[in-house]
């Protein structure tokens, strides 16, 4: 199967530490990627590198099946803080880029008008982090990317920043642009992404689609009661196939769920006061903290 | 590369410091011309001690050295280059697929373009200086050697300074470096050269600014004035040499 980005044991290697370790991930036409991982695991390090900011130590890039200074010419990024001129207008901005891309100076007011920025004529400088942001976006959507590329674009946005962020990238994403994008706001990606790279001290965990990370989060239960040692204490007395544990200000049962009712009235029975017994399911943000050891 | 060329000059002419750096090479010329004329007429034993301009072909000659010509030069395509790094724009356009080599050689055209247009609105500012205080004077072939030495010696010194600003990217030390650094070495080469009893042939002479006083005056044999000349033709190679591949090695954006 020939994927639209793919890397082939992709390594950088920075005089003593490997950022980025025998890395394979594969992207398909019109997919919200999203990659995870800690502070340091090799993101950016890897996004750099697709984009030719960064030269690999050793591996390959397939962007396209094209040659990649060409193919680069159809990806839009946005890598950490946005690139941008602060002395002048967003317009400015566009127009020096319009022109650097060779792009149609007439298409900026309608990119700008995307990101919401239309008709603002103070200087960058004075923007907030939010329109910053934006006009980042907007320089990656000139001359029409196939792919655009960004690093932690939600990171200090207020939550509308972070919704019209979200809308734009859908929107964008339904017009047949594929995004590779990494956040540490896991929740907040996962309203978004269709496939998953997670990365771990420079390698790459797993790859998988969002629908097959929710067959991934598994369910638990959560009992709070005025007690707790003496809930678990009973629990592990009564039901040795329950797997229970304390955690944090509650038991958590992670394996024998179906055992919840006769929990319920085992504790009620040794009167304990049951505040709080909920199945619940994992969160997206839960499983991955989970899968990179936390 | 069009495009590069177009986004960089279309970035040149909407730069404050562009017309900051040459409104100040231009308020230099004139205060400078200006000064030395009163120094002489209300000192006249000053005019034997002070190496004056006589014509208005000396001061157009000394357009070089009246406006501190290579020191703001040097300043403005710090500010002009450095720019792109410390905004985080270069990453657009590396980002794009546009080579290392390419956007170098980009930047290094307009940066040059933008020094010589500076050096000839102040050569023409000079003239009409030296037209208005000394009128017209016999014109000699030799003045057209000067400018042309001297546009040698701006080429040179530009590319140093636009390679030291390609190599560290940071604003601050490369203003340092290209002020210092060319003043350091003048300096070590004329200990050299007095620590060897050199008279005839200097080191000194041959460092970009030994040459920059030698081409500022029409008493400069033709022999030095195209050593001068092809001597910053060859630093401008070697200086662009190190920029370029020390700028294709380095990752630091």
């Amino acid at each position: 199967m020939s994927y639209f980005i793919e890397t082939n044991d992709l390594v950088k290697q920075f005089s003593t530490k490997t950022a980025v370790n025998n890395v394979n991930i594969h992207v398909n036409k019109g997919d919200i990627y999203g990659l995870i991982g800690r502070n340091g695991a090799g993101k950016t390090t890897l996004l750099k590198l697709l984009l030719g900011l960064l030269e690999p130590t050793s591996g390959d890039i397939d962007l396209f099946a094209t040659e990649k200074l060409a193919a680069r010419k159809r990806i839009g990024s946005l890598i950490e803080e946005p690139g941008l001129y602060k002395n002048v207008t967003a317009y400015e901005n566009m127009k020096r880029f319009s022109i650097l891309y060779g792009a149609d100076v007439n298409d900026i007011n309608t990119i700008l008008e995307k990101v919401s920025l239309l008709n603002e004529d103070r200087p960058v400088r004075e923007f907030s982090l939010g329109m910053k942001q934006r006009l980042g976006l907007a320089i990656a959507l000139i001359n029409k990317p196939e792919v655009i590329i960004l690093d932690e674009p939600i990171n200090g946005l207020d939550p509308a920043g972070i919704r019209d962020f979200r809308n734009i990238i859908q929107k964008l994403n339904k017009e047949g642009v594929t995004f590779i994008i990494s956040s540490h706001l896991l929740d907040e990606l996962a309203k978004i992404v269709t496939s998953y790279g997670i990365l771990s001290d420079g390698r790459l965990l797993e790859e998988f689609t969002s629908t097959e990370l929710r067959t991934r989060c598994t369910d638990y239960g959560k009992i709070i009661t005025n007690d707790n040692a003496l809930a678990l204490a009973l629990i592990k007395q009564n039901f040795p196939d329950v797997k229970a544990k304390q955690s944090g200000k509650h038991v958590e049962i992670s394996e024998g769920l179906e055992s919840l009712g006769d929990i319920n009235k085992l504790l009620v029975k040794n009167n304990l006061t049951v505040t709080e017994l909920t199945k619940c399911t994992q969160s997206v943000e839960e499983y991955f903290l989970g899968r990179l050891g936390k | 590369m069009k495009n590069l060329l177009k986004f960089e000059f279309h970035k040149l002419f909407r730069q404050k410091s562009f017309y900051v750096c040459a409104g100040i090479m231009a308020a230099f010329s004139i205060l400078s011309i200006i000064l030395i004329e009163l120094v002489v007429k209300t000192t006249p034993d000053m005019s034997n001690l002070i190496d004056t301009p006589r014509s208005v072909w000396d001061i157009m000659l000394g357009t070089l050295n009246n406006a501190n010509f290579v020191l703001i030069a040097g300043i403005f395509v710090a500010i002009f280059v450095c720019d792109d790094f410390s905004s985080g724009t270069i990453k657009n356009i590396y980002s794009r697929g546009f080579s290392k080599t390419k956007v170098f050689f980009a930047k290094l055209i307009v940066a040059l373009t933008a020094v010589l247009i500076m050096y000839f609105a102040n050569l023409i500012i000079s003239i009409i200086m030296g037209l208005i205080l000394f009128g017209t004077h016999l014109f000699h072939a030799k003045y057209i050697g000067l400018l042309f030495a001297q546009l040698a010696l701006i080429i040179g010194y530009s590319t140093f300074a636009f390679s030291v600003s390609m190599i560290f990217k940071k604003i601050g030390p490369v203003i340092a470096i290209t002020i210092l650094v060319p003043m350091v070495i003048g300096l070590f080469l004329s200990l050299f050269d007095v620590a060897l009893g050199l008279e005839s042939l200097k080191a000194a002479d041959f460092w970009l600014e030994g040459m920059a006083a030698r081409l500022s005056t029409v008493a400069t044999l033709p022999l030095q004035i195209i050593l001068s000349a092809i001597g910053s033709l060859i630093y401008a190679a070697i200086f662009a040499v190190i920029g370029w591949y020390s700028n294709k090695k380095l990752e630091n954006y």
